[in-house]
Order: C-alpha cells, then structure tokens, then sequence
C-alpha cells in the first residue's frame, strides 16, 4: 500500500462529503422558509379579503407572495439567519485537550514524574517514548500524554481542536496488552487526528448538525407551549384573534395553522439532523481512514497499527472487556476502535485491516489469539474475584448504614418547625440552641442530631426570610454568643460554617479550581474530622482509599487544624472543589469516621459542617438516606 | 478617446506586471519555506543523535560490570560513536553539502553495525538482560533508534518535496535566478551487512 496515495484519496473523499454537509443545512433552511411562508399564507387567508373555496387564483400562495413579497423574503431570511446563528455559535467553539481528559478521569503522564505505584513499569516510559518519537515522524509539538488506569480494553483517544493545546490518551489495557510497534502504530493514528485537524473538523459538523436541530428545538418549543394549562392555550390562541367571535368563527383554525407550523418546523429539523448525521459520520468514518493511512505513512509499518486493530477485532469478539461505557456518547468520534453505537462513527474493523495489510493471517496471529485467550482469562478471574467481593461489600455497607445513620436528618417536633418558620423566632431559637438551652417550643430533651437539624432550619430560615440587616445581626449575636466561653464545641463550629455560608457569603458563585489544587486542605479538613474517632490515623487512611480526584493519594497524615478560624477558612476555600470531588471528599470522611464502627456527636457535627459548608448538605442527607445495600460502598 | 485607450492599456499591462511579480515573490517564498522546513527536519536528527552519542556511555557502563571479557566491543563501540559525533558536528556546520553527508552517512552506519553487533553480545548474557537498568537503556536506544529513523524519515520527505518543488516547471525558473541549490537525500546504509539495526530483543 501507498500511504500517500491513500491519504490524497481519503482526503479528497471528505472534500467531497463537505458540499453536502452544507446543503443539508442549506436545504433545512430553504424548508424552514417555506413553512414559515406557508404559516403566513394561512394566516393572510384567516384573516384576508378573499377566499381560497371561491377564487383560488386570487387567493393562491403566489397571489400571496406578489402581494406581500418584504413578507416571503422575511421567512426565508430569517430562516436563514436562524439556522446560520445557531450554528455559528459553535462553530468556532475550542476546546482544549487537556481539559477533556481531566473531564474523563485520565492521568497525566510526566516524564520522571511517574507515580510511585509505576515505578519500575517500563510500559509508561514507552508511551512517552512511543509518542516523542511520532511528533518527531508527523513534525508536531509534543502533546500531553495521558492515561486511563481504569479501561482495561483496548483503546486511545486524542483530543484538543488545536494542536498546540492537543492530549493523546491511551487506556492502561493498550499499554498491558499491545506491543511496542502496535502502540506505536496506534499513537500515531492518533497523532494524525491532531496533524489533519480532525477534532476541529467534527467540532464543526457539529456545530452544523446543531444548527439544524436548533428548527426542530424551535418546533418542539412551539408544540410544548400548548401542553400547559387550559389558561397558557388561551392565552396563545386569543392574541391574534379574540375570543372567538372573529371571521373564522373561533380561534380553531389559527390553532391549527400553529400546531402545524410547529409540527412541521420539529419535522424539517429532525430530517435535517438525520441527514446532517449522516454526512458527519461519513465524513468521521473517512477520516479514520486517513488517519490509518498516516499512521502508516509516520511508522512506515502499517503491520503494527493493523496487528492492533487485528486485536481489538479478536477481543471484541471474544467478549473481552470494552472500553468506555460510561461515556460513549461524548468520545465515540475521538476513539481509536469503536463502541457499538446507532450511527457507526468506524469504519469496519475488517476494512481498516484489509486497507492497512492485505495479507491473511500469519505468524503473528499466533501471539494474538494468545493474548486475547490470556485477555478474557484474565476477564474471568476479575468477574470471579468481583462475585467474591460482592458479598463482602454487602456486609460492610450494612455496617457503613448503620453507622452512618445517625449524620441524617433528624424528625422535629411540629411545634418547634413551626416556630423556627418566623426569622426572628428562628434567630432566637438559634441563640438558645448555641446557649445549649432547649429552645422555646420544644418538649422534653433535644437530642444532639435534633439540635444539629433544627440550628441549620433556623440558619435556612434565617436566610430565606430575613432582611439583609437582620442577617447580618443575627450572624454577629451567634458568632458572640459562640465566643463567649473563648472556645468551639463541634456543634458550635458547625453552626458557624453554616452562618458562614448562608447568612454571610456574598452569593456568587465560587470559581472552580481543579481537585489537586486543594489535596494539602482536603487531607488536613479529613485528618481534623478523623482526630475526632478512636483511632485517627486508621479513619485518615480509610478516607484516603475513596479519593481519586484529588490526584495520586494522600499526604502523611497531617496536624488536625487546632484553630477554629483556620478551618472555617479552610472549608471556605473547598468550596471552589468540583461537585464530584465534593461527594468524594464527603464519601471519604464518611469512610473516616465509620472506620471504627461508631459516629459520635462531634464528628456528626464536623461532618456536617464541612457538608454544609462546601454547599453538599442535601447530597449527604440524600446519600445517606438512599443507602441501597449493595451499593453503599461506591457512594 | 485614444488617450483613454492607452490609459488602460498602461494600466493593463501595469497590473500584469504586478501580478506577475506577486506570483514570483510567492513562488520564491514557497522556495524558502521548504528550505527551512528540511533544515529544521535536519537540526532535529542532530538533536537525536546527540541523545544517542550521550546514551551510549550510559549503555556501555551499565553492561560493562557484566561483559568484563568484551573489552574490546566496548572500546569499538565508544570509538565509533566518538568518529559519528565528529562527523554530525561537521555536517551540521553545512547541511545538504553532499561531501559531508557522505562523511556522516559512512560514520552512522559504523556505528550502528558497531552497536549491533554489542547488542549481539548482550544476547549472551542473561543476567544482564535481566537487569533492570539495562531494560532501562535499552528501552531508550529502542527509542532513539526510531527516533533517528523518524528524524530521517521526515527530513527525506522534506527535502522530496524541496527538491520536487524546485525542479518543476515554473519554480524551476525561479529556483534558477536565486540559485536554489539541490538537497541530497540522507542514505542510511551501504550495503546489506550495515543495514541491519541494533537487535534490541528482550
């Protein structure tokens, strides 16, 4: 084969997919015109001086158009200046590399930086060596270089509409399972992905394909508007024409005109988006091709890109583990191998092998049906291992229930709720809890999960009925009242990181910083609530087990924080965590505190300080409530 | 009338010209863009041969407490790198000059012969191959064997397309007045015995 050759022809076969990408949306525009056009015509003829049953000439479409042409022009404009807006605001839409692998869960491969649990694994050095010698073969910068330590399939993905901000990843079963010449093969099928400027291309085709659903969207949106109440349909209906008592004898057939149009628009738009789909896994399935053929033009030995998908074909076959279940939808296109999908971004494996070496069968087929039977052994043990496990979690998540039980929400008394539903009842009641009194209203003792409950619905009501002013005042009298005695109780801590957060934040939203950011703060937050258990250093590492966001595992454990300024500091900054790093660092001092099989009060109290004040209160409380038993241990 | 006539006509030709010239300085510029590009594609064997020629002592250091009755491989090896570090830094100083190339091309080639024939040794002694350091480094010559490889790949392909650009017609014109010299082609190997790559099989 002539991987040049073959590269002119892949390219030139896209070149000639795109024309027809840009007549779908062409097309979807035009029909979008003509319903518009049609609609209006139907109005003009409710409303109009003629009638279409008595003097069609006069009252056909065409009689419309000559005597209101701004009107015909207008719809297809417009239609035209809709499709054409929603698709450029995508079109030139970036997306850096980097960012989508972190999105994934991959990890970064440095060069002697490799984590410790790699140290001695040749594999990782090979990749970066494989990848620093393909942008040396495509005359490419070097991209980031990352990895999937949880797919054990076969696969590789690359990333980044710019080849300066460009990420190769690679799964950890290609680096287990494929040869040196095999990965080399596959990476530079990914390094022509970057070099042709494939995900800039898709990003395109997209935006085009979006454009296109945005007439359907615009359809649906007109149909969703008549499902709600009888008043919303009136409301619609009567504008143009009253209540029925116009010409057309009700608003019956004006409705009808819209139920159509809408009908209509969402119909033009799906159409379009089928075609529209079409073309761009067309064009996708073209540009793997190409990127076949690269990669054979950088290697110059297409048998080790071809001996890799021989691979991935064998496996898939075999029913080894496939990559990428979770996510499929969003990468498919970006994938070395493909996923089962509707619409086949691949081409056939068979192809690809038939295009890259036309042989059949040979010696290395041998070392291949070897590795995919030592494949699919190694499946069986992990799903044996896995039946093993299951019971043994099962147990520990009852354990974790029960132990745990006590962080949810305690039931109060009615007469206490609806006191605290007042603001200024509710500050009062908030002075009394933090006096260690029993509030106004409540009969007999309050318990410490109670008193937790019913400070934070005083904190909540404080913060959705009062006035700004009275905010403020109540947070100082609690902040006085908790100073008085010179120290915080964890009750007392918990109730300031509360007022912190809902009485006394300014309300904007906290800007994101990625996990690692903040590993140091998280490790000393858990070992400060992990200080509280009988045995600190076990609950510590415990937690440690259920972090994977915030980068290659705990510190040492670090000194619990003594100073109460100091952590109510430190939980303002974990605000900044992403959402699922907030449930791992939740999950995890959960992990903490249930280590030692029992939550006492005060690290209850922590827990929901730290929960309440990164903004996870309502995840933990459903987290803990909806504790299936079998799955306790992944939450 | 007959004024504006000529008028246009000056005008006409006027712009032929320049377009004329806009079209030369385009061709001219194509010229040097592919110049530079195999230049670079040359500076960038440089920088792996020099990974190379630094690795080597490593390789050598590390087999040498296990192949003490290989002395003399040894000694071959580090001398044939010494010559092709010599002959490199030479055509650096004038890359594309055919001579030098030459020089160069006959250098590597000992080299790799020289180096191969180590690896050869290295076959021998299991206890070395098992050696986790020597996995090490023999990774890393894997890896700057190809690297070399794909240095010369895309500095051939480079210098293709330089030197196609330039023999064709209209280029060729171009290329005649500003003295755009041909680029010689990297030749790997002399004959069927040198092309044989460092065996690094573990």
């Amino acid at each position: 084969m002539d991987p040049f050759a073959l590269q002119q022809a892949a390219r030139t076969r896209t070149s000639r997919l795109l024309p027809l990408a840009a007549a779908a949306v062409f097309a979807t525009a035009a029909a979008t015109g003509l319903v518009l056009l049609l609609a209006c015509w139907g109005v003009w003829l409710f409303f109009g001086e003629t009638d279409l049953a008595r003097d069609a000439h006069a009252a056909g479409i065409s009689a419309f158009c000559g005597k209101y042409p701004a009107a015909a022009v207008a719809c297809f404009l417009g239609s035209a200046v809709f499709v054409v807006a929603a698709t450029l605001s995508k079109f030139f839409a970036m997306s850096s590399g980097d960012v989508l692998m972190e999105s994934i869960g991959a990890t970064r491969l440095r060069r002697g930086s490799a984590a410790p649990s790699c140290e001695g694994d040749i594999s990782r050095v090979q990749l970066l060596n494989v990848c620093e010698e393909m942008s040396i073969a495509s005359g490419l910068d070097m991209p980031s270089v990352w990895v999937l330590e949880n797919e054990g399939g076969v696969n590789a993905l690359a990333a980044g509409t710019d080849p300066s901000s460009a990420a190769v990843c690679v799964t950890r079963g290609a680096l287990e399972w494929l040869s040196r010449d095999e990965l080399q093969g596959v990476v530079a099928h990914e390094f022509s992905h970057i070099l042709n400027g494939d995900m800039r291309l898709n990003f395109r085709l997209t935006a085009l394909v979006c454009g296109i659903t945005a007439v359907s969207r615009l359809g649906a949106g007109m149909l969703s508007l008549l499902g709600g109440d009888d008043e919303e349909k009136h409301r619609i209906v009567n504008i143009p024409c009253g209540r029925g008592k116009g010409r057309g004898g009700g608003p019956l057939p004006l409705l009808v005109i819209y139920v159509l149009t809408g009908c209509s628009l969402w119909l033009v738009g799906m159409i379009g988006t089928f075609f529209a789909r079409l073309v761009q896994c067309a064009v996708s399935r073209e540009r793997e091709f190409l990127a076949d053929a690269a990669s054979a033009q950088f290697t110059r030995n297409p048998e080790g890109l071809a001996n890799a998908l021989r691979l991935t074909y064998l496996a898939g076959a075999a029913g080894c583990e496939r990559t990428f279940r979770v996510w499929q939808g969003d990468v498919s296109h970006m994938l070395f191998a493909s996923v089962d999908s509707m619409i086949e971004t691949h081409p056939p494996v068979k192809e690809r092998i038939r295009r890259l070496s036309p042989r059949n069968g040979s010696a290395a087929d041998e070392s291949l049906k070897a590795r995919v039977n030592a494949m699919r052994e190694l499946r069986r043990a992990r799903a044996k291992a896995a039946n093993e496990n299951f019971a043994k979690s099962v147990a520990r998540a009852k354990g974790l229930k029960a132990a745990t039980a006590s962080l949810a929400d305690a039931k109060l008394q009615p007469a206490a709720l609806a006191t605290v539903r007042n603001p200024a009842k509710a500050g009062e009641t908030l002075i009394a809890l933090l006096r260690g009194q029993v509030p106004e209203g409540w009969t007999g003792a309050i318990s410490a999960s109670e008193r937790r409950t019913l400070a934070l619905r005083c904190v909540n009501a404080l913060r959705d009925g009062a006035l700004a002013s009275q905010r403020r005042f109540w947070a100082a009298e609690a902040e006085r009242v908790v100073q008085e005695d010179g120290m915080y109780d964890s009750f007392e801590m918990m109730v300031m990181a509360s007022v912190r957060r809902r009485l006394l934040s300014d309300g904007r939203m906290p800007r994101m910083v990625p996990a690692r950011t903040l590993l140091p703060v998280a490790a000393r937050v858990i070992a400060t609530v992990a200080s509280f258990g009988r045995d600190p250093e076990g609950g510590y590492k415990a937690s440690g087990r259920k972090l994977s966001l915030f980068g290659p595992g705990l510190p040492p454990m670090p000194e619990p924080y003594g100073d109460a300024a100091e952590l109510l500091g430190a939980l303002d900054s974990l605000v900044c965590l992403p959402p699922l790093a907030k449930r791992e660092l939740l999950t995890g001092l959960k992990e903490a505190i249930a280590q030692d099989g029992e939550v006492t009060d005060d690290e209850a109290n922590y827990i929901a300080a730290v929960a309440d004040a990164i903004g996870a209160y309502g995840w933990m409380q459903a987290a803990v409530a909806a504790q299936p038993a079998g799955r306790a241990a992944a939450v | 009338m007959s004024i504006n006539v000529a008028l246009v006509s000056l005008l006409v030709v006027l712009g032929l010209i320049v377009a004329l010239v806009a079209w030369a300085v385009g061709l001219y510029n194509g010229l040097v863009v592919l110049k530079n590009r195999f230049k670079n594609a040359f500076s960038q064997i440089d920088v792996q041969l020099r990974r190379r020629y630094d690795l080597i002592p490593n390789l050598v250091e590390t087999a040498k407490g296990y192949l003490a009755h290989e002395r003399e491989t040894l000694t071959a090896v580090i001398e044939a790198r010494n010559q092709a570090a010599g002959a490199a830094k030479a055509l650096a100083a004038a890359p594309g000059d055919p001579t030098a190339v030459k020089a160069f091309s006959a250098a590597e080639s000992g080299l790799a012969g020289v180096l191969s024939r180590l690896m050869l040794v290295v076959e021998r002694y299991p206890e070395l191959k098992a050696d986790k350091q020597m996995a090490r480094v023999s990774e890393e010559l894997t890896s700057t064997e190809n690297r070399i490889a794909f240095a010369r790949q895309a500095y051939n392909d480079a210098v293709t397309e330089y030197n196609t650009k330039r023999e064709l017609f209209p280029t060729s014109i171009v290329a005649g007045m500003f003295n755009f010299a041909p680029a010689s082609l990297l030749e790997s190997t002399t004959s069927e015995a040198q092309r044989e790559a460092p065996q690094v099989k573990f």
